[in-house]
């Protein structure tokens, strides 16, 4: 079966921020009904629970005892990273108070929480299971810290509170829908060995609902009087960080062309100016001003190895590209799946109904038409209906035997046998009766068996 | 209602009770995340086309064959999740599936399942190849449709039955004699005959009193200055029952043990006789002691000398199995019902004959020809037993083995 690297990359991503998102909402009501602030939000619990989901998908250390020790000593980790986060804590445990840092932040330590949530996803088999139960479970939970937070807080502790949940709750319902369908996605691939990477439709589906999601749950929110603020960092938040890391993935080429303009200005004509840049140095400075070289060396060190980090991706992305397109080429060569989008040629209507024929008003007063009218009634009731090939005397055999009792039908049935099989004129008392037993059969139908 | 939506008014209501605009918030998810399955409960199934197609209703053992299965959305509501499980008689190799699932269903059924996402107006084909069939014939449908929703929940099942059948019939080989100077296979010479066959003419004769005028050859009279009258060759079609022993284990018919190879070489023997008999201009048929599916308590293939015959013998012996469903001796006996005398009854088996020797002497007093090819690995002893007992017999091989044989080689 081929492997799905994307999936294998987006597919946990997505995971470990809904994992992450639901936690922040609780810890933002923990938060809040402690007076405090949110420290953690849905990308450091996300970072725990992610940082869960390695221990559990390890491929070394699989040991008893490691599986015995490494979840609590690691969760526990997780738990105290968490705890540490709130500048509270970290300034008394900078005064000497460890007791004191103990009592304070105390909601930190759902780190923990989320670190053992990331190892419930161990087994990518199955994510869809456990995403399916997540939303499940989350969804409607996600009710109990929003009604708690609301209910015991006010002022602005509500506010901050109200804040942290509504970007965790948007948070969650973004990724957790995406999430699912993707995992989705990858049980088929297992079950077809179909690459879903092919089929843009249902990836661009599955963005849509979650934008969809959330799109209405913001106005919606707003209306009922959400903070904008909360709004603005919802929608923003996520662009600070990435903006944040392209500027510290940006700086070795910054410094790197820099360089390079510095070397070419001997070259360049009189009067061409570039831009200085003042590189640390540490090598050609006055030794009696340098107190320290570590902050240079440190600073280079850290710019040498976002180069090298930054060289390797781009190196893995051009192998994996070309990866992609030879397999693309083998299976373009040997088709297994056609797929095309063809739209139906409309369907011609269906011919309007011919209205029926309007109906012949059956005389109910000669034996003939009252026989005829008592054939109608019969078909309607549906009971003792006659036959097409089926004779009066025979119609009127089957139905006795079927448990029509009354004795007016075969009195009708054999005046008509008489008037048109037989060409005889009734008398006039026949005539009159026609109607009487036609009444008589309509009135044993209108009773149940 | 639906549990999802009544969870999310609950909350709607408690949002509006303790004034908590948060809670609208999740009340507004649960009803999107409970409302999502609806959408496609009611309109999943509709306009969607789930089609097989197969390279063709009949094979030969052997062979290998194209199976396009296609589904096609015909609406603009994109399916995230279609799964189709499709129900094939077991004994099928399908190269992209190497391990199908058994039914638990039907008995001996196994399922082709597939999973497509399909976009609006989506049509998928998946091209699927049946490798190395074998004797037999195997059923299709029905298809069981599963739509879910976004999220993976179930929205809608379906069921259609979509019928389909292949038949496999035995490859056939050219068929030999060791003896060069061996006359052709159920043909015996016609001393006289009561009929001519005015399509067989077989040159001039004096006329004689009775001659219609019709029947004198006038150019040959005006050659030869005496009437001559045409003459006809006697009109002797050859009928052939090629009546199998589908038991291949000594003992009673009603034991449910056989050998496998030796029925199949009985198939592969029967077919290649078959042929080379509807090529020679005989007319064919088949019998057989076997349940092919239907009340009937033998198998039996009225004899005929067209040419979708072959075709014929092939569908029987796909569907006849190794399982006796009567004692082959009542078997010969029933072909007197079905056959005038005069006909070729040839017996293929692997067994001992002296079982049903005296229907086969039976046979042969009431006037049909009979011949026993034996076949198996004591082939040349049960043939010389039917000779002792004054019939027709001889050996019938398929060196190596049935699988890999290039011809039906017959010997004294």
């Amino acid at each position: 079966m081929r492997s799905s690297s994307a999936a294998e990359r987006v597919l946990p991503t997505l995971q470990v921020l809904a994992e992450g998102s639901w936690l922040a909402v609780v810890y933002a009501a923990l938060q809040a009904l402690a007076g405090g602030s949110a420290w953690l939000g849905p990308i450091e619990l996300g970072a725990m629970a992610w940082a869960g989901m390695a221990w559990g998908r390890r491929s070394r250390w699989t040991g008893s005892q490691a599986e015995a020790l490494g979840l609590p000593l690691l969760a526990l980790g997780a738990g105290a990273v968490g705890w540490l986060l709130a500048p509270e804590v970290r300034i008394l445990l900078a005064n000497g108070e460890p007791l004191a840092a103990l009592g304070a932040h105390v909601p930190g330590w759902l780190g923990a929480i989320a670190f053992w949530r990331g190892e419930v996803h161990r087994s990518a088999e199955d994510d869809d299971a456990i995403q399916d139960q997540l939303l499940r479970l989350a969804i409607p939970g996600l009710a109990i810290p929003w009604a708690l937070g609301h209910a015991l807080t006010s002022g602005p502790v509500e506010a901050d509170f109200t804040a942290a949940a509504f970007v965790g709750t948007v948070f969650f319902t973004a990724s957790a829908f995406m999430a699912m369908g993707l995992a989705r996605l990858e049980a088929v691939r297992a079950t077809t060995g179909s690459d879903w990477r092919a089929n843009r439709s249902w990836l661009a589906l599955v963005a849509t609902v979650a934008i969809g999601v959330t799109v209405l749950a913001i106005p919606a929110s707003a209306l009922l009087g959400v903070p904008a603020r909360s709004l603005l960092i919802a929608l923003i938040g996520p662009l600070q960080t990435v903006v944040v890391l392209l500027l510290i993935l940006a700086t070795p080429i910054v410094l790197l062309g820099a360089a390079a303009a510095e070397l070419i200005r001997p070259l360049l004509p009189e009067g061409f100016g570039l831009g200085d840049i003042d590189f640390p140095d540490f090598f050609g400075a006055d030794p009696g001003q340098v107190t320290s070289s570590l902050p240079s060396i440190v600073f280079y060190v850290i710019v040498g190895a976002l180069l090298l980090l930054e060289l390797t991706v781009l190196a893995a992305i051009i192998w994996m590209r070309w990866q992609e397109r030879r397999k693309m080429r083998i299976a373009l060569a040997d088709p297994f799946e056609e797929r095309s989008i063809v739209i139906p040629e409309a369907e011609a209507a269906p011919a309007p109904e011919r209205p029926a024929p309007p109906r012949r008003r059956i005389r109910t007063d000669d034996p003939a038409g009252a026989y005829l009218a008592a054939l109608d009634s019969l078909a309607r009731d549906g009971r003792w209906p006659r036959r097409p090939a089926e004779t009066p005397a025979a119609h009127v055999a089957r139905s006795r035997s079927e448990g029509l009792a009354d004795g007016a039908l075969g009195r009708l049935a054999v005046a008509y046998q008489l008037a048109r099989y037989g060409g005889l004129r009734l008398g006039d008392l026949e005539v009159r009766r026609a109607s009487s037993r036609l009444t008589e059969l309509r009135r044993r139908l209108r009773r149940p068996d | 209602m639906s549990p999802w939506f009544a969870l999310a008014g609950l909350m709607t209501v408690a949002a509006a009770v303790t004034e908590a605009p948060g809670l609208l918030l999740v009340a507004a998810v649960t009803l999107a995340y409970g409302s999502l399955t609806r959408l496609w409960t009611r309109y999943g199934m509709r306009r969607v086309e789930y089609r097989r197609e197969l390279g063709a209703s009949r094979a030969v053992a052997g062979d290998s064959l194209a199976l396009d299965v296609t589904i096609w959305n015909r609406k603009p509501l994109p399916l995230p999740w279609v799964a189709a499980d499709d129900v094939i008689t077991d004994g099928l190799a399908v190269r992209e599936r190497p391990n199908l699932d058994r039914d638990t269903e039907r008995i001996g059924g196994r399922i082709l399942h597939n999973a497509w996402a399909l976009a609006w107006y989506e049509r998928v084909v998946r091209h699927f190849h049946l490798d190395d069939l074998h004797r037999g014939v195997y059923e299709f449908g029905p298809v069981r449709i599963r739509i879910r929703d976004i999220l993976g929940r179930d929205a809608v099942t379906d069921e259609i039955e979509l019928p389909a059948s292949l038949v496999v019939s035995p490859r056939t080989l050219p068929v030999s004699h060791r003896q060069a100077d061996t006359s052709p296979m159920g043909e015996r010479r016609a001393r006289r005959s009561l009929f001519a066959d005015p399509a067989l003419y077989g040159g001039v004769r004096p006329f004689q009193p009775g001659d219609s005028l019709r029947r004198v050859h006038w150019r040959a009279t005006a050659r030869l200055g005496v009437p001559v009258s045409r003459r006809y060759e006697p009109a002797r079609g050859r009928e052939v029952v090629i009546a199998i022993d589908v038991q291949t284990v000594e003992g009673p018919h009603w034991e449910l043990t056989y050998d496998e190879p030796d029925f199949e070489g009985l198939c592969v023997a029967a077919a290649s006789l078959a042929r080379r008999l509807l090529t020679d201009g005989a007319s064919v048929g088949v019998a057989a002691a076997s349940f092919t599916g239907t009340p009937q308590r033998f198998a039996w293939l009225a004899p005929q000398a067209s040419a979708s015959q072959l075709a014929r013998v092939g569908g029987m012996l796909a569907r006849i199995g190794p399982i006796s469903s009567g004692p082959f001796a009542g078997m010969l006996t029933w072909l007197t019902h079905r056959v005038a005398p005069g006909a070729t009854i040839m017996i293929l088996s692997v067994r001992d004959p002296r079982g049903y020797l005296p229907a086969l002497r039976r046979l042969a007093r009431s006037g049909y020809s009979v011949e026993l090819i034996a076949s198996g690995d004591d082939a040349a002893r049960h043939a010389s037993t039917a000779r002792g007992a004054g019939l027709r017999a001889s050996v019938g091989r398929l060196t190596p083995d049935w699988e890999r044989a290039d011809a039906f080689v017959l010997g004294g």
